[in-house]
């Protein structure tokens, strides 16, 4: 055995350097229906050893992990890390399920959640806002906005990834769990530099060469993650870090852009009309379905794969799930490589430092590998019009053969003020069980409900709902809209406010472990807004009214009264009266004048 | 003719005082409390005596002991009066002594030995932590009987010739390099590989070294360390690297390395720790630029201001050991050394440490002082800016850490001293940038009128037409008595 082993060391001594570091990278491609692509981006990242619990002089030595976050986890005594960056919508009926089963995605804004460890609540809280002001400013996010108003400490969802601490090793203190969520944060190209900037490559070889703002930003939806947790043996502890990218991008629109940056009407000449329908030089029904395309990872990212990442423990790979029939797929480089198929996919990895493209061909875009289902389809909407009051709605589909168990999560802000006595439940669009109904019950196992306090802590709901195969449910939640303080609105508070996506878990009903994770979109409500020069105005007001008031008073006191004959043989004796007599006569006078001439 | 009786006037007379009395000594005061600024009083008269009388209260006394034997015992006196003639022709803007000693002295005491059989005058400082300096006496010297005279001299022009210096000009910018003084720093050690070859170093072993070096300067500050391998660190564009054939290598203009260091891209601008961090780097060319040589460098590196410095490493091995790490360590503290204000004399980093520690202490008093006189002017200047009482406090505890500092110099315990000086100084800056000190107020004086017009204008009006109508029937009540 040790024969045969010794040529395979020295072989691969031969082929790559023998420094390698903890990291590994590997991108995967699928497309999927409407001819759209999704691209995941996923590196892996550990850390050095150190101990959990080292005097703050002792010395740290990074390499792979970043010397930028781990100050950062050291300070706030922060064992997991979780941030996750979103923007656009994802579409489960052309997407399918979310890529790795929602584990990597969060909702649209930012979204941080964090494992702490500390004595008591107090501190650890303090640990979180500092552990968010620093992230603030290494991803150039607002995150310096997370305060005790919107972070929730979640109970059945968010729960610890890693099997942490477990392996013989006894915490100093408790674990928290806290969790924030910024929905109105747009997510842009300062926030990817940074993350880019955690990678041992930085963007400068390797897959995430292809990174660049504008092409993954003008993405149907992305979904950039950041999860950090702690794994410890004995007393050895270190950090693994996955980062992951994961996009969506409609190759035909892309392809487009690369071709016409500004947006223009096709020509007549090039413009492929319907044939099913009437069509001559002045009539065409547009054909916008493209059935044959042909584009590269140049195409798609504007740059090729600057070779691989050398420094790494596995070589770079990259993956292809195609449906064979259809699609072929050829790397182009200075040399020769043939893909492999590995379950399924079609894979190849990168050994040296030469520029790396993949040129996709297919025939028939719509024959694509068929897409997995997601286990539930769920929409949370609006409901009411008035300036006071509204509703929540949240509509659940269970398209599966299975009865399930879900968890849904929802943080809301103060000012929304929930009541949970108006919470119903609608199945099939049948029947209507309002919450004190005893069927509610077989529905909605569990309500976790930490009502909210006025400006320090939002309503923290979690259901646990079971919802039948094939069955679609809607809850529904009454609220009364709060009036907030003046200096309280954001800028541009007529826009509206961002209610943070309702998270929605799939559980396993052995393990009761999450299978399956979905959001849904960000709501945005109308508060009433109140005219900003206000404080001016009631002021200026008030002190009309009051000098009005002060005035009559004032009078009323220091004037004189007396009888009506007094006041009228006063007035025949005032100045007044006598200098109006006067001019009187002299009018008189000069009117007589005139009439003798 | 009249209807107006004198009580009657009387009564609204009195109505209309008390009126008035009530709209100016409460009214008036109650909305100029209610719509001013809170400005709390700042004890700005001690600040001002504290810093005409910095120089005369603060007073250092270096204890040196000599070793001499017991027949030349009358030589440690005389070589002190030298010492005081010396020193006075220096004029110190402030007190600073030495005051030599008999006897063998403590570990971290300053000894002078006195070796009588050297051949030549010549002084030797150890290099360890025991503050030893050897003193060679010639013949010569001891025939003619000026060993005090030499003790003096080499005591004042050598030994402690850097800190004399530093102390003439205490009070004036410190150099372009030095770090600005914080209590804690923090210290990072970077490999940076400019190409895609994987590269590692034998850190562990390596660091231990520059920890040494760190803890040496303790008394001054606390350091912390940390260490980061990167690669992908190309050097960037405007840097025009010039081969020389005759030395096989790429020259780098001296000028060039300012801009060397890529801090964006190569990541080094960023600092997630709330202390100033000093970076030291280690940066391996790319394989199509090795090697690079500086311009008349000898040890192939350089110091970039207030950030750190740079050692370039031209090395195609892929794991850096020991022995090749060792020199760089050197460099990383020499360049620290110097980042961090040390005189470049004498050889021993204890006591280069101790005068650092010293001429510090007395800097950060000075640099609390000038914080606080700036914070009273600021007030001064802006009427309208708000005083917290937070403030007030900070500069209170300021002033009394002064107070502190300078009791603490006075007795000899210069890192003590120099710690609280450092607290003053960090108190005084919170104090100067204060948050709330520097918020935009409500609204500003000239709105404030304007906004209260609708309710001064009115009352004021009132006010005068009803005293106008008093003054009016005063006169007619007056003169029917007459007729």
């Amino acid at each position: 055995m040790r024969e045969l082993l010794l040529p395979v060391l020295l072989l691969c001594a031969l082929c790559r350097a023998s420094v390698h570091y903890p990291f590994e990278e590997l991108l995967e491609l699928r497309p999927l229906e409407r001819n759209n692509l999704l691209a995941s981006f996923d590196f892996k990242i550990n850390s050095t050893e150190f101990e959990l619990y080292e005097p703050e002089d002792k010395t740290f030595h990074y390499s792979t992990f970043s010397k930028l976050l781990g100050p950062i986890l050291q300070e706030t005594n922060t064992r997991e890390l979780h941030l996750r960056f979103s923007q656009g919508w994802y579409d489960p009926e052309v997407y399918g399920e979310l890529p790795y089963k929602g584990k990597h995605s969060g909702g649209t804004g930012v979204e941080l959640w964090a494992v702490l460890e500390g004595q008591n609540e107090d501190t650890v809280f303090k640990d979180w806002i500092k552990l968010a002001n620093s992230l603030s400013g290494l991803f150039c996010a607002s995150l310096n906005f997370i305060d005790s108003s919107s972070t929730t400490y979640p109970a059945t969802v968010f729960q610890p990834a890693a099997p942490m601490l477990e392996q013989g090793l006894s915490l100093k203190n408790d674990l928290f769990l806290l969790r924030s969520a910024l929905p109105r944060e747009p997510v842009c190209t300062e926030n990817l530099t940074p993350f880019l900037k955690l990678l041992p490559t930085k963007g400068k070889a390797g897959i995430s060469s292809l990174l660049t703002g504008h092409k993954v930003f003008n993405s149907q939806w992305s979904s950039m993650s950041i999860d950090v947790t702690t794994h410890c043996s004995g007393t050895k502890c270190h950090y693994e870090m996955e980062q992951s990218i994961n996009l969506i991008l409609d190759v035909p629109m892309t392809l487009e852009r690369n071709r016409m940056p500004i947006p223009k009407p096709t020509p007549g000449s090039e413009l492929k009309c319907d044939p099913t329908k009437p069509f001559d030089a002045f009539h065409c029904f547009p054909l916008d379905d493209i059935s044959e395309l042909e584009f590269s990872l140049a195409d798609l990212f504007g740059k090729k794969i600057q070779g691989g990442a050398l420094l790494a423990s596995q070589p770079t790979k990259i993956c292809a799930d195609l449906d064979l029939e259809s699609w072929s797929m050829e790397v182009q480089t200075d040399s020769q490589i043939v893909p492999k198929i590995e379950q399924e996919k079609t894979c190849f990895v990168i050994e040296n430092t030469n520029g790396h493209d993949v040129l996709f061909r297919a025939k028939d875009t719509k024959k694509v590998k068929s897409l997995k289902s997601p286990p539930i389809l769920a929409s949370r909407s609006l409901s009411g019009y008035s300036q006071d009051s509204g509703g929540f709605r949240i509509d659940v589909k269970n398209p599966t053969d299975e009865d399930l168990d879900i968890i849904i999560f929802e943080s809301i802000p103060w000012f929304v003020r929930i009541y949970l006595h108006t919470l119903t439940l609608n199945i099939n669009s049948t029947v209507t069980h309002i919450v004190s109904d005893p069927q509610f019950d077989q529905y909605v196992k569990g309500i976790i409900y930490n009502p909210a306090i006025d400006r320090q802590k939002p309503s923290h709901l979690e259901l646990l709902v079971g919802i039948p195969a094939h069955t679609k449910i809607k809850l529904s939640l009454e609220f009364d809209k709060a009036m907030l303080l003046y200096a309280e609105y954001p800028p541009d508070a007529n826009h509206g406010f961002e209610i943070e996506p309702a998270v929605i878990s799939v559980l396993d009903r052995n393990s009761h472990n999450v299978v399956y994770e979905m959001r849904t979109t960000t709501a945005l409500l109308t508060i009433p807004t109140p005219d900003f020069s206000m404080p001016y105005n009631v002021i200026i007001l008030t002190s009309t009214v009051m000098s009005l008031a002060f005035g009559s008073i004032f009078n009323l006191l220091t004037k004189q009264t007396v009888t009506e004959e007094e006041a009228e043989s006063r007035v025949k004796e005032s100045r007044i009266t006598r200098l109006r007599s006067r001019i009187k006569e002299r009018v008189q006078r000069i009117k007589s004048l005139f009439r003798r001439s | 003719m009249s209807f107006v009786s004198g009580d009657d006037v009387a009564i609204r007379r009195r109505i209309f005082n008390s009126i008035l009395l009530l709209c100016a000594f409460v009214g008036l005061p109650l909305w100029y409390v209610t719509t001013s600024v809170h400005r709390a009083e700042l004890p700005a008269a001690q600040i001002y005596s504290l810093s005409s009388q910095l120089s005369s209260f603060v007073s250092y006394e270096i204890p040196v002991y000599v070793e001499v034997p017991t027949t030349a015992s009358g030589v440690v006196a005389e070589a002190q009066q030298h010492l005081d003639s010396l020193l006075k022709s220096y004029n110190l803007p402030i007190s600073w002594h030495i005051v030599l000693r008999t006897g063998t002295g403590g570990d971290r005491d300053y000894k002078v030995e006195l070796v009588m059989d050297g051949e030549s005058d010549k002084i030797y400082v150890s290099p360890f932590e025991d503050r030893k300096i050897k003193l060679y006496a010639s013949p010569t010297v001891i025939n003619s009987n000026k060993v005090a005279d030499l003790i003096a001299r080499m005591l004042v022009q050598d030994v402690f010739a850097d800190e004399i210096q530093m102390f003439a000009r205490y009070d004036q910018p410190a150099s372009a390099i030095k770090m600005p003084y914080s209590p804690r720093y923090h210290v990072t050690l970077s490999l940076l590989q400019g190409g895609s070859d994987p590269i590692a170093w034998d850190i562990e072993q390596a660091a231990p070294l520059f920890e040494n070096y760190l803890h040496s300067l303790s008394p001054y500050a606390n350091f912390t360390l940390d260490s980061q391998v990167q690669h992908y660190n190309k050097l960037s564009d405007n840097i025009a690297l010039r081969y020389d054939d005759e030395r096989k290598a790429f020259l780098l203009k001296e000028a060039d390395t300012s801009t060397f260091i890529d801090y964006s891209e190569w990541g080094l601008d960023q600092n997630t720790q709330s202390v100033p961090v000093i970076n030291f780097v280690a940066y391996v060319p790319a394989s199509a630029v090795r090697p690079i040589i500086i311009e008349n460098s000898v040890s192939n590196s350089f110091i970039v201001p207030q950030w750190g410095g740079a050692a370039i490493l031209n090395t195609d091995k892929q794991v850096l050991e020991y022995g090749d790490l060792l020199p760089v360590m050197e460099i990383f503290a020499s360049q620290l050394f110097q980042l961090v204000g040390a005189p470049s004399k004498p050889k021993s980093p204890a006591i280069r440490t101790d005068i650092l520690t010293r001429v510090q202490s007395l800097q950060n008093m000075h640099k609390s002082i000038d914080n606080l006189i700036s914070l009273c002017k600021l007030c001064q200047q802006l009427p309208n800016i708000s005083v917290p009482d937070s403030t007030r406090e900070q500069v209170e505890h300021a002033i009394e850490r002064i107070m502190e500092a300078a009791a603490a110099a006075r007795n000899g315990n210069w890192a003590l001293a120099n710690s609280l000086a450092a607290k003053a100084y960090v108190l005084s800056d919170k104090a100067f940038f204060q948050k709330d000190m520097v918020q935009q107020m409500y609204f500003p004086e000239e709105h404030k009128m304007a906004v209260y017009t609708p309710l001064l204008g009115p009352f004021a009006t009132i006010m005068l037409l009803g005293l106008v109508r008093l003054v009016n029937e005063e006169r007619g009540s007056a003169k029917p008595k007459e007729a």
